[in-house]
């Protein structure tokens, strides 16, 4: 069931993109939406399945929306470090160990991480984060775990 | 009169977005290292493209344009930072280390004058 609702997901994607383009390109659609939904489905079967219970999809999406505002501020910090006269970045990687369980809550985070102002994550091994901050100041919000509590509480209360 | 003001929100969605990519670029070239071009890059270019998307969305007005702009703001902000991760996570692997001020400043040292 899973790779057929993977290769609807994405053909229908593909038809709001290319809507009024005819058949060809329809018929072009459902082979890639096949192929790639295919190799998917082979290549995350390896991993667990992330089982998301409707509750927990609706949350995921609100999250997303409230973390897609904090892209801005990430942008605007890079966009003055980059335009001052002396480029004003004094980078440091950290590690940070997760207690979150689900891989799924781990690789939320880890995305969160990358959309919050000045720090991107690098590497994600287990449990331990590899994060690069572009000043020390925005390892803060991380090792204080606001992030990593708010994914807590939305995929890990039955856990 | 709520056109003209819709053209000029529009206006100054696109021209933001054109300074935010603007700035990834200028980031790509002046930040030290690999690394530090992510941030620019990852960042930049994806508020860039998402306010530009938005800025020709109220132009397009609501109908079946907007709905494809729409998708394609969804596409950018999910494959962005998934892309970000997944080259800085090749270039960690592949051994690169990333620049601090204190090896830019002994680099600097070691050059000849």
């Amino acid at each position: 069931m899973r790779p057929i609702s993977l290769i609807a997901g994405l053909f229908v994607f593909w038809l709001v993109l290319t809507a009024g383009l005819g058949g060809w390109s329809a018929l072009l659609g459902l082979f890639l939406a096949g192929t790639i939904g295919l190799t998917s489905v082979r290549v995350l079967a390896r991993h667990e399945e992330p089982a998301l219970s409707a509750g927990e999809l609706v949350g995921l999406t609100l999250y997303g929306f409230g973390l897609s505002a904090l892209i801005l501020p990430a942008a605007w910090q890079v966009l003055r470090a980059v335009m001052q006269r002396r480029i004003g970045v004094d980078p440091i990687v950290i590690e940070h160990r997760t207690a979150l369980r689900r891989r799924l809550a781990r690789v939320a985070l880890a995305n969160s991480i990358t959309l919050t102002p000045g720090t991107h994550c690098v590497d994600l091994d287990g449990d331990l984060l590899t994060i690069h901050c572009l000043e020390p100041r925005f390892a803060e919000p991380i090792l204080e775990g606001v992030l990593e509590q708010r994914l807590a509480r939305l995929l890990e209360r039955q856990a | 009169m709520s056109e003209f003001l819709l053209s000029v929100a529009a206006a100054l969605l696109i021209a933001s977005g054109c300074l935010f990519f603007l700035a990834g670029t200028v980031g790509l070239l002046r930040l030290p290292d690999f690394f530090c071009r992510l941030h620019a890059t990852t960042k930049c270019d994806a508020v860039g493209g998402v306010l530009i998307l938005l800025g020709v969305a109220l132009v397009a007005g609501a109908d079946g344009q907007t709905v494809r702009i729409v998708a394609l703001i969804a596409l950018i902000a999910i494959s962005s930072p998934t892309a970000g991760h997944a080259l800085a996570r090749a270039g960690w692997h592949a051994g690169h280390r990333p620049w601090t001020r204190e090896s830019g400043e002994k680099e600097k040292s070691h050059e000849p004058e």
